[in-house]
């Protein structure tokens, strides 16, 4: 357990990722291993390929290279016998050394070479000669589909066509038993006739290192178009319905002009691959029909058994398409959509609506500026940016405020670029991407401990690389740094006067005391036999506590040792721990010491007999923070799972318990008022509460690395942290409220109305509506752009009023009962209806805000609801499984009159 | 004509052709000292993933020293278990299902009698095995999934003490201690100026020292993975496992 603490050792500084005792040298495995993916990328050696263009090889005379890999080299050649050009591929000797790969190589190959089918390469000889396995195929002049799909979206027809020529292809290997594996843009070639013929064939499972080929010759390999069981390394796994996969995502690409899924490593394009529904096809191609999109989105299912169940299937809907018959997938609606991504990432669920506005608005724009926008470079930096800004979205809402920001700066307007693709969208999330500190210092290396200095003024920085920095802590400038220690310094403590500094490291185990003033050594205490994690000062400044820290072999006692400050004398050892301590803290009246350690036991000890005075039992982990108020009547301790107990010193019991993160903590605060209790933890995050009422407060957020200390500016106004991300960040102590900063914006953004002029109007009137009591579920706007409804959590229907931004006149629709979950205008902006969580779908005349309806027959939450444009139908999906279809010809007469009915004249 | 050949790694040469796992111990390439000296060696390798494996599924530290060793013993024998032999696949895979049958189906009644003293590859003694076992996370982890663990820390350390022999072998010592705590980064290493001047290099001789690194290490842990699986493209499909594995 205690390895999981403290890891400034023991952690991976690629990823933060924490080490167990078992990984070595302090690397993460899973980084370690990432290095042999990403090695593949490398260029290799070209020697002596090129050098072989003109040569006889065989049958052959090689005539130019057209591309080459890690593995294999592919020549532009003449086969003598028969007269003909044909392309050669060999694979390279290192490869292949193996007698049974060879074998296999010419098995696969000539298994391939079986395949006759007018869209996929042919293979014509399979051979060995000088002990290098080659094969010569097709060549076909043209360009690959990625080439083509390069520089932009191809037509949609065009585009169907070819992936169903391609599936057609596929379905016939697939029928002689050859799964493809390695479908892509850049293993379709298009020939002259405008076909597409699929290469690389039946080879796939052998050559896949061989990946994408670019003109540069770099190998990419990019599993950007690989199935999530692909990419999981699942190999049992892979079926024809991977190969549907990878069609879907050819789709995919040609109609975004980009993949489904690409990121700067090949690990990150794993992750988003496995774990992230791709960008919706119509946000970047609004062009793309939403049949389209539908059967895309069914081929990149991440279960296989909701995807086409055969490459047959494909092809019949894509000829279905192409045929304008109606398909037969169904499309997945936003609200299933979001639901599933809830589903895969509950801790950001409650912010899932204002996902769902987001991505809206996000195709709005990108709906206006495709008609505004002729040139095709503009089309693709329009695609780019409406990609950008959801996955900035996405990145917030996970907390990685610094991706969000790099996403936004590409779309700052570079010198020479006339357009600013920028709305209010761009300028709304930039707000929230700042992060919430007032300042931050940026160190070179990871900081484990920032602290003030009992006057206030000055800062103290441990510094990992062996530094101690002092900065004024209202300038923030360095006033002096100096080397405590030869590698890492772990923690800086103040005497209570401020004059002296004591420094630990974890590397050569020292404790050491310093002069603040002249930054000349006191004294270095003998070397712990533990790792010196840290030192606590007794209030009058005359004793002072060591701690020694070793998780690492279970059952070792803790090295707690209590010195005199003035004659650096050893007063003694405490002894009783039966396991390691990360933190201790002197009670204010001097008399105790608190210890946290690896059990979850807290102790009290009596610095005067140096026996145990008391313990507290109740964490169910590690003790990583312990922390008395000033007055010295709770003591506040935190464990591993991110839990804080508030301890009444005199009664000896827990006052209360707080699940404060999900990961653990490493170091509490308390102000020096004795009000507020801060927290900082792995989760990157600290944290403010009430330490009487146990209120969360505020979290701060802006670290992208562990928080592994906090401490209140002795006015108690600002906070500190230290992090592993290397920085020291300044936060404002003060409470602060964000759940209804975003319910407010989101709603005036998200829909306000598609027409440009407005839409840009609102780049500087975004309002927070001081909307309901509870949740907001649900919004939606009339045509005519006036009236916004929202529905409620609180079961209540509200109108506002959008050029004023206030409550309409009666806001409140009468006789709804249940918590809202949907809502519609009728295109008359006449009606208004509303769907709820169990009760019946009611109807309202917006004019004379009377109910005129209440239609029954669900069984379950409404989902969506949706009037025809002619205004005299009503359709209500629901969690019931069905979606509804509601007449309703008198939608016209109800008009300011106030006579309620049923119109439930419906059916499925 | 010859197609070019990549440099060979110093050290590692030849190692796919003649020290595949299934080469060595199913190919009847087993006369060859080369061979037998190459199935000890990865033995040795990876004894400990097994023995984490059958001490998590509740075999005490003895039994645990009895079936690892014997498990590799009857493979230097081929003596495979009820006959379940090396298909050529993966290692991993093969010593897990090679191992659990043997747990089944053999085990008890051997356990009954008295084993035979096939040969003792290793010696638990210095290996301190149990100590090792002792810090392993008391969490909830699989047997599987420790012995996926264990199995990427192996493999990595291997690697790692082939890297070191081959910068020591061309007396880069210094420079290789200096530069390891790169490989995942740079948070550990000195900065590239202090290192500069320690090494004797510019800061971007360090730069590329650094990269050189990097990239040795991906093509060495090919390498050592190569020898394990059974071709060339399972080489990726191992290392996504292996990371998902140190992932989950």
């Amino acid at each position: 357990m205690g390895t999981q603490f403290m890891p400034a050792l023991r952690l991976c500084s690629e990823c933060g990722a924490e080490l167990s005792v078992a990984e070595q040298e302090g690397l993460c495995t899973r980084c370690l291993l990432a290095l042999g993916l990403e090695g593949l990328p490398e260029i290799r050696p070209q020697s002596g390929i090129k050098s072989e263009v003109g040569e006889r090889f065989g049958d052959y005379v090689l005539l130019e290279e057209i591309a080459h890999g890690g593995m294999g080299v592919i020549y532009k050649a003449r086969q003598i016998s028969l007269d003909r050009i044909v392309a050669v591929k060999m694979i390279r000797a290192e490869w292949l050394a193996r007698e049974e790969d060879i074998k296999r190589f010419q098995i696969e190959a000539q298994a391939a070479a079986q395949l006759q089918h007018p869209n996929i390469v042919a293979i014509h000889e399979v051979g060995e000669l000088d002990g290098h396995p080659f094969f010569s195929m097709d060549y076909v002049p043209g360009i690959s589909l990625a080439q083509m799909a390069r520089e932009r979206p191809l037509g949609t027809r065009q585009a169907a066509r070819y992936v169903q020529r391609i599936a057609e292809a596929i379905l016939y290997a697939h029928q002689h038993g050859i799964l493809h594996r390695d479908l892509k843009p850049s293993n379709v070639l298009i020939d002259l006739n405008d076909d597409p013929r699929v290469t690389d064939f039946g080879l796939a499972k052998l050559l896949k290192a061989d990946t994408e080929l670019t003109l540069s010759g770099v190998v990419m390999g990019t599993p950007s178009y690989m199935s999530p069981e692909q990419a999981q390394g699942k190999a049992n796994a892979v079926t024809v319905r991977s190969d549907v996969y990878s069609l879907g995502a050819i789709l995919y690409h040609l109609l975004c002009a980009r993949p489904p899924f690409q990121a700067d490593t090949t690990l990150e394009t794993l992750r988003q691959v496995v774990g992230m529904e791709p960008v919706l096809p119509r946000a970047l191609n609004p062009r793309a029909p939403r049949d389209l999109e539908t059967i895309i989105l069914k081929c990149l299912q991440k279960e296989p058994a909701k995807r086409y169940a055969s490459a047959q299937e494909l092809a019949e809907e894509l000829g279905r398409f192409l045929s304008d018959r109606p398909i037969l997938a169904r499309p997945i609606g936003p609200t299933a959509r979001l639901w599933r991504w809830c589903r895969r990432n509950p801790v950001v669920s409650s912010l899932a609506a204002a996902t769902l506005v987001l991505l809206c608005a996000v195709a709005i724009i990108s709906t206006i500026s495709a008609v505004r926008i002729a040139s095709g470079q503009r089309v693709l930096r329009e695609n780019l940016y409406a990609s950008d800004m959801s996955v900035a979205w996405h990145s917030l809402v996970e907390g990685d405020a610094r991706r969000a920001r790099e996403l936004l700066e590409r779309h700052r307007p570079k010198q020479g670029q006339a357009t600013d693709l920028r709305g209010f969208e761009w300028r709304y999330l930039w707000r929230l991407s700042q992060p919430d500190e007032l300042f931050t210092i940026t160190n070179r290396v990871l900081v484990p401990a920032a602290r003030y200095a009992p006057d206030g003024r000055t800062l103290a920085i441990a510094s990992y690389d062996g530094l101690v920095i002092l900065r004024d802590a209202f300038t923030k400038k360095e006033l002096k740094s100096f080397r405590a220690h030869p590698r890492n310094c772990w923690s800086v403590t103040f005497s209570p006067n401020g004059r002296v500094l004591a420094t630990t490291s974890r590397d050569d185990h020292e404790v050491k005391l310093w002069d603040v003033e002249t930054a000349k050594l006191l004294v270095a205490f003998p070397p712990l036999s533990q790792e010196a994690v840290c030192v606590a000062f007794s209030p009058d400044g005359k004793r002072l506590a060591t701690v020694g820290y070793s998780p690492y072999t279970k059952g070792i006692p803790a090295e707690v040792k209590i010195w005199d400050a003035a004659s650096y004398q050893n007063l003694g050892q405490l002894a009783g721990h039966r396991s390691f301590v990360c933190r201790a803290q002197f009670s204010p009246d001097g008399s105790l010491l608190a210890t946290g350690d690896g059990e979850g036991t807290v102790r009290l000890w009596n610095i005067a007999t140096q026996k145990e005075s008391q313990s507290f039992t109740g964490h169910r982990g590690f003790v990583g923070a312990v922390r008395f108020s000033p007055d010295g009547k709770i003591l506040a301790t935190a464990d591993q799972h991110g839990t804080i107990i508030l301890w009444d010193c005199a009664a000896r019991s827990a006052l209360r318990t707080l699940s404060a993160h999900q990961s653990p903590i490493y170091d509490l605060a308390i102000s020096p008022d004795g009000k507020w209790l801060a927290s900082a933890s792995l989760d990157h995050t600290a944290k403010l509460w009430d330490l009487e009422t146990g209120e969360e407060l505020a979290t701060f957020r802006g670290h992208f690395g562990r928080v592994w200390t906090v401490d209140f500016s002795p006015d108690g106004k600002t906070l500190v942290t230290a992090s592993m991300d290397g920085t020291v960040r300044f936060w404002s102590a003060a409470p602060k409220r964000e759940s209804e900063l975003f319910a407010g914006d989101w709603a005036a953004i998200g829909f306000s109305p598609a027409r440009s002029d407005q839409l840009w109007d609102l780049t500087n009137r975004i309002r927070i509506l001081p909307a309901h009591a509870a949740k907001v579920n649900a919004l939606a706007l009339s045509p005519d752009g006036q009236t916004l409804a929202s529905g409620s959590d609180d079961t209540t229907v509200r109108l506002w009023d959008m050029a004023t931004g206030q409550p309409a006149d009666n806001p409140v629709l009468p006789g709804n009962a249940g918590a809202v979950t949907a809502l519609a205008f009728s295109t008359d902006g006449k009606t208004l209806a509303a769907g709820s969580f169990d009760g019946p779908i009611k109807l309202w005349c917006v004019s004379a805000r009377q109910e005129v309806g209440s239609l029954k027959g669900h069984l379950s939450r409404i989902q969506e609801l949706a009037f025809s444009p002619d205004g005299r139908k009503l359709a209500s999906s629901s969690y019931d499984g069905t979606v509804r279809l509601w007449t309703a010809p008198s939608f016209a007469e109800i008009d300011g009159e106030s006579k309620s009915r049923n119109s439930s004249s419906a059916s499925d | 004509m010859k197609p070019a050949s990549q440099p060979e790694p110093s050290g590692t040469s030849g190692q796919f052709t003649t020290t595949h796992w299934s080469v060595v111990v199913a190919a009847g390439r087993r006369d060859s000292p080369d061979a037998t000296a190459a199935l000890e060696n990865l033995c040795r390798t990876y004894w400990y993933p097994l023995y984490a494996y059958v001490r998590r599924r509740g075999y005490e530290a003895p039994d645990a020293e009895d079936l690892t060793q014997e498990l590799f013993a009857r493979l230097l024998e081929k003596d495979f278990p009820a006959g379940i032999t090396p298909d050529g696949g993966r290692f991993r895979s093969y010593l897990l299902t090679a191992l659990n049958h043997f747990l089944v189906n053999e085990w008890k009644s051997r356990q009954a009698g008295k084993r035979g003293g096939g040969k003792r590859l290793l010696s638990w003694d210095e290996l301190g095995a149990e100590d090792r076992y002792r810090l392993e996370p008391s969490e909830q982890m699989t047997p599987e999934k420790l012995f996926e663990r264990r199995w990427a820390s192996a493999l990595l350390d291997q690697v790692r003490q082939r890297l070191q022999t081959e910068y020591a072998a061309q007396g880069k010592t210094q420079l290789y201690e200096r530069l390891r705590p790169c490989l995942t980064g740079a948070e550990h290493l000195l900065p590239y100026a202090e290192l500069a001047a320690l090494l004797g290099l510019s800061e971007s001789g360090v730069k590329m020292a650094v990269q050189r690194l990097r990239r040795r290490y991906g093509e060495m842990l090919r390498l050592e993975i190569a020898q394990t699986v059974s071709g060339p493209e399972e080489i990726e499909e191992e290392l996504r496992g292996l990371i998902a594995a140190a992932a989950g």
